[in-house]
């Protein structure tokens, strides 16, 4: 398969990142993940196989234990917890399994609380939680409470919630685990639709089908990464085995 | 911090339900603590007004053996020379233990009196009042004159211008008086004149002599009354002063102080429980809103004074209330039973206390709130 030419500016790259639980587990050895802008990624394998670790890593979540990460160009390895927590702040959205949306909160201000932390308040805070909202086709549950939605309106909350500060990378952890197979497909429907020239999908899954419907995949078993093929044929990241060996697509 | 603010009062407020328990607690604890200082402090008042209705202003000079020499008229000049000294002059009391019997000349009635030695200031000074006759003057030539209580009087069955016998020596009874409103000792007494009781050698040791002072200048007058009573040597003369409902009214304060103390003690601590508590469940079952927040950029400082906030404004709010709920009650409680209002100015820091306990019981659950690993949302379901 030929090779396309990708976009010159990586949006994610992970060079030779290992990650070790103490005391002696080895969750990753010598990853390397390049991610470019305008793409939608599956990180897909079985439980215990590290994609919740890669994705905390890739989420500024958790540090590693060796390795490199750039993140729009810009080193990570060195920066301070502050700098880190801006980092998330200015470039990630987050998208998690069990929804943790705020139950105290309805769902306007959940999106509003995200915002505010985002030093985005005001007009311009509830003219983007409208705008999420929108996007989700929840607008007329503004005013409600978490435990008054389906699990499926949870999810879209906590994906308004997410789009709302606009982020460059939206990583979403098992986001349609806690749903049935309709919800399921509407929900990933939506998050593909978050794909901009600017910003990337990264989606872990242990679902095949899911990670199909995606643009790139990497998949992670037992810390060995093999790779795949979207059905449309188009190019994969290029990334490493366990044994540093860089692979690259047919 | 505009932003914390926000987040942590609205937390407070939309978790209220978690929160009532220890608002209640703390509310509690400051209006128990408000009462105690102000009922302390009212019924004292109330103790010290009474006790003002009861105030007898006079004020005893106890001079030495020696001053029985001096004439009670110069005692009385000496002594009601002050312009707060309405009158003065000797007034002693014989020891009771050994009392002594008249006998009426006309009737062969007797009685067991009791001696007081007092001049005619002395006797005002008391505010013994004459029923009928004169009293004895202060001159020398009256030695065989006496004045009856009026019990005795009733048990010899005299009056005025009979005879009695006082230890053999044959004594006229120049009038009867009763004592004053507040004293009844008097009743049942033989009064003599100084004079009178020297010459019969029935006199105590030490010379007392009384002066009634105008209200609250007991302590004005005392400081100058030796001085004037014992010239040559003053620091002989022992001055006792009646007893000050002021005076009283802050020991009874100072005696609750202890007791003030240790309540105080154990309601700042179950306070501090109390939030300490409430907080590091709230930190345990919000740890997926730290672990978002964490996620989304809000840094651990932050999260750590989002708590903090949290839980100064339950110490505050709670003590606040508290302060104001144990004002009305003591207002209540002092109108129905007609105290005095009386609030100490150290109760507008209670809520201060309330605040400081507030901060201190949250420290430990907002750094464990900090320390929350945000890692843990990835794997929760």
């Amino acid at each position: 398969m030929e090779k396309k030419s990708l976009p010159q500016h990586p949006l994610v790259c992970l060079k030779d990142i290992t990650k070790t639980f103490l005391p002696n587990t080895l969750a990753l050895k010598k990853t390397n993940v390049t991610i470019y802008p305008g793409k939608s990624i599956a990180i897909i394998g079985p439980s215990g196989s590290g994609k919740s670790t890669l994705l905390s890593l890739l989420g500024l979540l958790d540090t590693p234990t060796s390795g490199e990460y750039f993140l729009d160009g810009k080193s990570t390895s060195s920066l301070s917890a502050n700098a880190l927590s801006r980092l998330r702040k200015n470039y990630i959205g987050y998208i998690f399994q069990s929804f943790n949306l705020i139950n105290y909160l309805t769902v306007e201000e959940n999106i509003l609380h995200c915002l505010a932390i985002n030093s985005i308040t005001g007009k311009e805070a509830h003219m983007r939680a409208q705008e999420a909202l929108q996007s989700v086709q929840l607008e007329e549950k503004a005013d409600a409470f978490p435990e008054q939605l389906s699990g499926g309106q949870r999810q879209r909350v906590a994906i308004a919630r997410a789009i709302a500060t606009r982020p460059r990378l939206l990583l979403c952890d098992e986001p349609t685990g806690n749903l049935d197979t309709h919800t399921s497909d509407q929900i990933l429907s939506l998050l593909l639709r978050m794909v901009s020239p600017q910003s990337a999908v990264l989606i872990v899954t242990h679902n095949p089908a899911i990670a199909q419907s995606c643009d790139e995949r990497i998949a992670i078993i037992d810390g060995i990464v093999t790779l795949g093929q979207s059905a449309e044929g188009t190019s994969d990241t290029v990334i490493t085995e366990r044994d540093n060996n860089e692979v690259s697509l047919p | 911090m505009k932003f914390l603010f926000h987040e942590a009062l609205r937390s407070l407020f939309r978790r209220f339900s978690h929160n009532i328990l220890t608002l209640i607690a703390v509310l509690l604890s400051a209006a128990t603590f408000t009462v105690l200082l102000g009922i302390t402090d009212s019924s004292a008042a109330q103790t010290a007004r009474r006790f003002q209705a009861l105030e007898t202003p006079i004020l005893s000079a106890i001079l030495p053996a020696d001053s029985w020499e001096e004439s009670e008229t110069w005692i009385e000049r000496q002594a009601t020379q002050f312009h707060h000294v309405q009158n003065a002059g000797t007034f002693s009391m014989m020891d009771t233990d050994s009392p002594l019997i008249i006998r009426s000349s006309q009737y062969h009635t007797t009685s067991s009196v009791s001696v007081a030695i007092a001049g005619k200031g002395g006797l005002k000074a008391r505010g013994a009042q004459l029923i009928t006759g004169h009293l004895c003057p202060d001159s020398s030539n009256e030695l065989s004159c006496a004045v009856l209580g009026q019990q005795v009087a009733k048990q010899l069955g005299t009056q005025p211008g009979s005879y009695i016998d006082v230890k053999n020596v044959q004594m006229r009874v120049m009038g009867i008086i009763h004592d004053s409103a507040t004293e009844s000792s008097l009743a049942a007494a033989l009064i003599l004149s100084p004079r009178t009781a020297r010459s019969l050698k029935l006199y105590p040791t030490e010379r007392t002599v009384i002066a009634r002072v105008t209200p609250h200048s007991a302590e004005i007058v005392g400081s100058r009354l030796a001085q004037a009573l014992s010239p040559t040597q003053p620091e002989n003369v022992t001055i006792k002063y009646p007893a000050n409902p002021e005076k009283l009214r802050a020991q009874f304060a100072s005696d609750s102080q202890t007791l003030i103390t240790v309540t105080a003690t154990i309601m700042a601590v179950v306070t501090a429980f109390s939030i300490v508590n409430t907080m590091q469940i709230a930190v345990s079952q919000r740890k997926s809103e730290i672990g978002l927040d964490l996620a989304l950029g809000l840094s651990r400082k932050s999260i750590a004074g989002k708590f903090l906030i949290e839980s100064t404004f339950l110490g505050l709010s709670g003590s606040l209330i508290g302060t104001l709920l144990g004002s009305l009650f003591v207002a209540i409680v002092t109108m129905l039973n007609q105290w005095p209002f009386l609030l100490p100015p150290f109760i507008a820091l209670i809520p201060v206390f309330g605040l400081v306990l507030g901060a201190l019981g949250g420290v430990i659950p907002a750094i464990m709130a900090s320390r929350v690993n945000p890692v843990e949302l990835l794997h929760s379901t």
